[in-house]
């Protein structure tokens, strides 16, 4: 799509933002995977409108302000990514035009408190570990909430799961294949400590040394997503200096957080930690993915049979192209049935701290994909990305069903043999 | 020639007289005001569709909800003055869904429910939002599908399908948009609801729904769509193969054609788009100059052998690469690089024109060399992706807008393929429309009183110019041009025609009253002592018949069993089996609808005319439509005169698309209680089964129902085995079949009986038979239970019988035949059509005579 955009009075971003209008073709192929355009059912709510808005904005056609509650309802699943005939990168538009959006025009201050509340503490774990303990009198007293307040509340969990203790270093038994770091995980490690435990033990059932960070940071994805780029940038700056150098790879387990630090080259581009930060992003690796390449497994099998329906985040599918990995891994356990969900593979309104920014939109989609993991009758649903977890969890449980949401590597844990001990 | 840059002077300077404000005041007072978007932001992104070098604001965008609140939007601009568009998924590709600058968008995305699935019947009834893929998708579970594929099928929707007649990959076998729209309830720029067409496969009185379809929005929108289904194919065999260059595999198509053989889809990438769909999509091209795609379908065995035979052919075509898809999973690999064919090349250029000019199949090698000569003329690259069978061509042309002057030239160069394309007696639009971006060229295709007469009818039916102003037609020319200017007669006709068809002008223009005879094979007498006689019987002759571009351009009285002879000279025929009773003439066979037996596999006299010159009531001679086998440029005229019964024009010449004649045929006849045939009927329509007649027989003693097939010889015995499986091993075999199915086309034998040609559905068989039964006249039940045949003593309660039963029919023998029976009220959009063709109420036909 022709454009005139002026790069000289954009970021150092600015040229992948314009490459992104420009190979766009408007041919409208993204519309029907745009989860906010089946919804909402408007041009502007949709890949090919937020680009032609975001192209209309960086002209100096468009008053920012304006265009904003339309960016905004992006829930950046990059469905569309993977949809684009043309190639456009459209994350490469959206996030540093977010990054750069300060206006605040079409939302409302409970959407902006929310938002602030979140963003301050989310990503850091003992912020909000006393956040839950404190907003627990919310869910015995919940309309005592404020409403506007309510998105946020109802998601805090009735009581915290114990803390995990990790290992400094956790070996393998014999001669480590491969010595990786695990990416601590902020909201993570408060919310579902088994995650990062299962992980460490899948990775040493099957040779891998695993190290633990020097401190348990956020990587900055949750603020990145949200447009807050400076915050973003802190983060991984944190991130960077707490991990070891000496590994192989820096494993992630959350899709949000795995996707985040790919896109780290372009959040510092033109700045001194460009290069590092490249670096970081080749190194880190989704957890599936990285078990899918080891020459040999240990051998999973689940004591009792199983139906076991995985659903895709966004974030895994679409920006890092995890896909076949985890069914790859799954289908190999013993007593495992996959099964696929159907429907129209939409987002299930998780994405990030969306869902607490937009609770009417994300709670549709929730619903419609609980409705869809009911019809595949299965007894557990598998995911890779704490968000999906949680919002699943919540949609299905809002249906009356008792399907629990495990994250995969917890769903492959149970398969280890027993000589790998519960964790 | 240059096609114009500006929108604002192409209507007259007419915009409307309302101001924003009041605009979406006056709209918000319809629908619920956060419906109707007015702010900047709102209406930015509405302001282009799949084609970005147009962009025009609207005023206000009303996201519609219901059918309803379509029609009072559409009351409202029309009594304000306001110009409208109905936009779908905004995907055309010439800008057909650019807005009016200033005036109401309609978003009809949201109106996407699938109303009605009614598999006996093989169709269903949609919301004009509904995705074309989402029709496959909600009727698959009945073993059905919807033909018509547009690479944008995941989301373009109905309603522009309609409006722009899309095509698509699969043409070839089963036509464009207009062949698989029935019936449709519309709201013309009036704002009068009425319904066209009906849930039937036939027709009956002019078909209304192929004007409407592909008119680009001016003469109104789809409110409701009925669609005719097919039966899933059964098996797929899709083969790549990869030439060194382009010629080579613009000859093998050829070749292919030549062989008798009718894929589904035949399809030609270049190496620029073969490299584009790469990168995209990673199909898994062969590295080539060129690659053939070549799609057989059909029953498995039939399909095996087909393609021994092609890939022989391929093989002598000299291909270096042949390579059929062994899988479903690959073949379907093979069409997403295809059908991302036009948005990947965006990776290759910041920005391209999308051309869609056709040229008959055989001037194919002759077009692509000239595009050639063009692109490197010109320095720009042109990537050509193209429906190799039907000879429409889609050059890409690769510009960077932002570039001084490179749209421009773009546009040049884009102008002189469609110049081309007119030049060699093809078309300017196969499946994209005129739209916007093709304005220019629309008076390069039709000149004269020809462009005159589809100005005359958007004006009779939309003289505010509301309905998507300054699409497909420029709206600047001065009115009542069509029918009174002397148009010189073609000069390629013979000499005695010219003397014949301008005395038969003559003759219009100086009688009041005028009645059209043909061979007098239908008509007992005429409708009308008052109207003269016009004999148009003796306008015979072939004008043009070239069997390798699978079209026939005859005169209208040539009879239809020379043609039919003619053609199976050759191993071709007309699919739609016209009955070759009496002397049959192609202009009664077009002017009464009349197919036989076989239009049930591919379809009737309008799914497969093509092009029609003829004589209105003003004595002009008029031409619409073409001579190659898919056109989407201007009104669909040809087909509105299908059935047209002599009331509408004296049908002159037509051209007809044609397919190769299947090799043998064979018959099952099952005979048992009515309501069992029903059911294998309606499993048949459904089936696995590959049918070329579906007929059921009541008159007899016992139903019985004939299962005709018809394909190659060295198969049809296992297929129709296998058919008598199914079956339950019921039925008997007739392998020499010819006399039972030309006995069909002969009504009755009787020549002093009554035939009534009745449309129906498969699903009300029952009802009409009981319904019917006191008129104690012999029923038949032809084209699949779509066609209900009465023959027996005319009688006046026939009218009564038929009033009550809704049905409408027309009277082929008979008192004042042929004309309509029944229930039948003509819809505003016809009498708007018949004010401009006949205006003074001259023809005489059977239709109820204008002002009775």
């Amino acid at each position: 799509m022709h454009h005139s955009i002026n790069l000289t009075e954009l970021p150092a971003a600015g040229p992948k933002m314009a490459e992104a209008v420009s190979n766009c073709v408007h041919c409208g192929f993204c519309l029907p995977v745009c989860p906010t355009y089946s919804v909402l059912g408007e041009e502007m709510d949709s890949p090919r409108g937020r680009i032609f808005l975001m192209k209309e904005v960086l002209e100096g056609n468009l008053d920012q302000g304006s265009v904003q509650p339309y960016v905004d309802r992006c829930l950046g699943c990059m469905a569309c990514v993977t949809a684009c005939p043309s190639g456009v990168e459209y994350g490469e538009l959206l996030f540093p035009y977010r990054a750069e959006d300060h206006s605040q025009e079409g939302s409302n201050h409970w959407q902006r408190l929310r938002r602030r509340l979140a963003l301050s503490v989310l990503p850091f774990p003992q912020r909000l570990r006393l956040a839950l303990r404190l907003g627990r009198w919310t869910r015995f007293a919940h309309r005592l909430a404020p409403a506007g307040l309510q998105p946020l509340t109802r998601m805090i969990p009735e009581r915290l799961p114990p803390r995990v203790p990790q290992p400094v270093v956790a070996s393998p038994p014999g001669k480590p294949v491969a010595r990786v770091a695990l990416l601590p995980g902020c909201a993570q490690s408060v919310l579902a400590p088994q995650i990062h435990a299962d992980t460490v033990r899948l990775l040493t059932a099957n040779g891998v040394e695993v190290v633990r960070p020097r401190a348990d940071v956020c990587c900055g994805s949750l603020d990145l997503h949200a447009g807050e780029a400076e915050a973003a940038r802190t983060h991984a700056r944190h991130l960077l200096a707490a991990l070891p150098t000496d590994v192989d790879a820096v494993i992630t387990n959350a899709a949000g957080c795995g996707s985040g630090i790919h896109e780290y080259p372009l959040l510092f581009k033109g700045t001194g930690d460009e290069e590092a930060m490249s670096d970081l992003a080749r190194r880190s690796v989704d957890i599936c993915s990285f078990l899918a390449r080891l020459p040999s497994l240990t051998l999973m099998r689940l004591p009792r049979p199983l139906r076991v329906a995985y659903h895709d985040a966004c974030h895994l599918q679409h920006a890092l192209k995890v896909v076949s990995e985890p069914r790859t891994l799954l289908g190999q356990v013993e007593n495992l049935e996959l099964v696929e969900i159907g429907g129209d593979g939409f987002c299930c309104g998780s994405a990030g701290i969306y869902n607490i920014d937009h609770p009417e939109t994300a709670d549709r989609l929730g619903a419609a994909k609980a409705a869809a993991v009911a019809d595949t009758g299965a007894a557990c649903l598998a995911t890779g990305n704490i968000g999906c977890l949680n919002q699943l969890q919540l949609h299905l449980a809002g249906r009356g069903l008792d399907i629990p949401v495990r994250h995969t590597v917890s769903v492959l844990a149970d398969a280890l043999p027993p000589s790998n001990g519960p964790a | 020639m240059n096609p114009p840059h500006a929108g604002a002077d192409v209507w007259e300077g007419r915009t409307t007289p309302l101001s924003q404000a009041q605009m979406v005041a006056g709209l918000q007072a319809i629908v619920s005001p956060e419906r109707v978007l007015h702010t900047a932001a709102q209406r930015t992104p509405f302001e282009s569709d799949g084609l970005t070098a147009f962009r025009e604001r609207p005023g206000a965008v009303v996201l519609v909800d219901s059918t309803d609140e379509v029609v009072a939007a559409v009351r409202w601009c029309h009594e304000t003055g306001t110009p409208c568009m109905a936009r779908g998924s905004g995907t055309s590709l010439s800008g057909g869904a650019v807005p009016i600058p200033g005036g109401v968008v309609l978003a009809l995305n949201r109106l996407n429910r699938v109303l009605d699935i009614r598999p006996a019947d093989r169709i269903c009834r949609v919301e004009p939002g509904v995705i074309n893929l989402d029709v496959s998708k909600a009727v698959a579970t009945h073993g059905l599908y919807y033909a018509p594929d547009p690479s944008s099928q995941p989301i373009c929707t109905i309603g522009g399908n309609v409006a722009f007649n899309s095509g698509g990959a699969h043409c070839l076998k089963y036509g464009m948009t207009s062949n698989h729209v029935l019936g449709m309830k519309v709201v013309l720029p009036d704002g009068t609801v009425e319904e066209l067409g009906r849930d039937s496969l036939e027709g009956v009185g002019p078909d209304l729904p192929g004007l409407f379809v592909g008119s680009e929005g001016r003469f109104g929108i789809a409110l409701e769509v009925t669609l005719r289904l097919l039966p899933l194919v059964p098996s797929y065999r899709t083969v790549l193969a990869a030439y060194h260059s382009l010629g080579a595999a613009g000859e093998a198509v050829a070749a292919i054609v030549a062989s008798g053989l009718l894929p589904g889809a035949i399809e030609i990438m270049d190496s620029l788009s073969i490299e584009a769909a790469e990168v995209s999509v990673q199909p898994g091209y062969p590295k080539a100059a060129a690659i053939l795609i070549v799609e057989l379908e059909g029953e498995p065995v039939q399909v095996e052998a087909e393609m021994v035979q092609l890939e022989a052919i391929l093989r002598e075509s000299g291909s270096h690469e042949i390579r059929p898809a062994r899988t479903e999973a690959e073949r379907q690999l093979i069409w997403k690089g295809r059908k991302s064919a036009f948005s990947a090349v965006g990776r290759l250029s910041p920005d391209f024109i999308v051309q869609d000019g056709v040229v008959p199949r055989t001037r194919l090698g002759e077009a692509l060399e000239f595009i050639d000569r063009l692109s490197t003329r010109y320095g720009i690259r042109v990537a050509n992706v193209f429906h190799a069978g039907d000879g429409n061509l889609h050059p890409l042309i690769l510009y960077d807008g932002r570039e001084p002057g490179a749209l421009h030239r773009a546009e040049e160069l884009a102008g002189e393929i469609l110049t081309m394309c007119i030049d060699m007696g093809g078309s300017i639009t196969g499946e994209h429309g005129v739209g916007r971006e093709k304005l220019a060229y629309l008076p390069h295709m039709y000149t004269g009183a020809d462009l005159a007469l589809l100005h005359d009818l958007r004006k009779a039916v939309d003289p505010g110019i509301l309905a998507n102003r300054g699409k497909m037609l420029t709206d600047d020319l001065p009115s009542g041009s069509s029918g009174s200017d002397a148009v010189a007669l073609p000069e390629q006709w013979p000499d005695d025609i010219r003397a014949k068809v301008h005395a038969l002008q003559e003759r219009i223009r100086s009688r009041d009253r005028v009645t059209i005879r043909g061979a007098g094979s239908k008509a007992v007498h005429a409708s009308d002592d008052h109207a003269e006689i016009l004999d148009a019987g003796s306008l015979t002759g072939v004008l043009e018949y070239n069997p390798a571009e699978f079209t026939i351009t005859a005169f209208g009285g040539s009879r239809i069993a020379d043609i039919q002879d003619l053609l199976a000279a050759e191993g071709q025929y007309l699919p739609f089996d016209p009955p070759r009773e009496d002397n049959a003439t192609l202009g009664g066979t077009i002017a009464c609808g009349l197919g036989g037996e076989g239009r049930w596999r591919y379809g009737g006299v309008r799914d497969f005319i093509l092009g029609l010159r003829f004589l209105d009531g003003r004595g002009g001679l008029l031409y619409s439509g073409s001579r190659v086998v898919k056109n989407a440029a201007g009104f669909d005229l040809p087909k509105l005169m299908t059935g047209s019964l002599g009331s509408l024009a004296l049908i002159v010449e037509a051209t007809f698309k044609v397919f190769p004649y299947p090799e043998a045929s064979g018959t099952v006849s099952v005979s048992g209680p009515l309501s069992d045939l029903l059911d294998t009927m309606a499993a048949l329509s459904c089936g696995r089964h590959e049918i070329a007649s579906l007929v059921l027989e009541t008159a007899v003693t016992e139903p019985v129902l004939h299962i005709r097939q018809t394909g190659r010889a060295d198969q049809l015995s296992a297929r129709l085995e296998d058919l008598q499986h199914t079956l339950g091993g019921s039925g008997t075999l007739l392998m020499e079949d010819q006399a039972l199915w030309s006995g069909m086309s002969e009504w009755s034998r009787d020549r002093s009986e009554t035939v009534i040609r009745v449309p129906i559905c498969p699903s009300r068989i029952q009802e009409l038979a009981q319904g019917l039964a006191p008129l104690n006249m012999g029923m038949r039940w032809g084209s699949g239970g779509h066609l209900l045949w009465l023959s027996g003593n005319w009688q006046d309660r026939i009218e009564q019988q038929f009033a009550q039963l809704g049905l409408t029919g027309v009277v082929l023998r008979g008192p004042r035949a042929p004309r309509l029976v029944g229930s039948w009220r003509e819809p505003r959009l016809l009498s708007r059509v018949r004010t401009v063709l006949d205006p003074e109420g001259k023809l005489v036909g059977g239709l109820p005579n204008r002002g009775d």
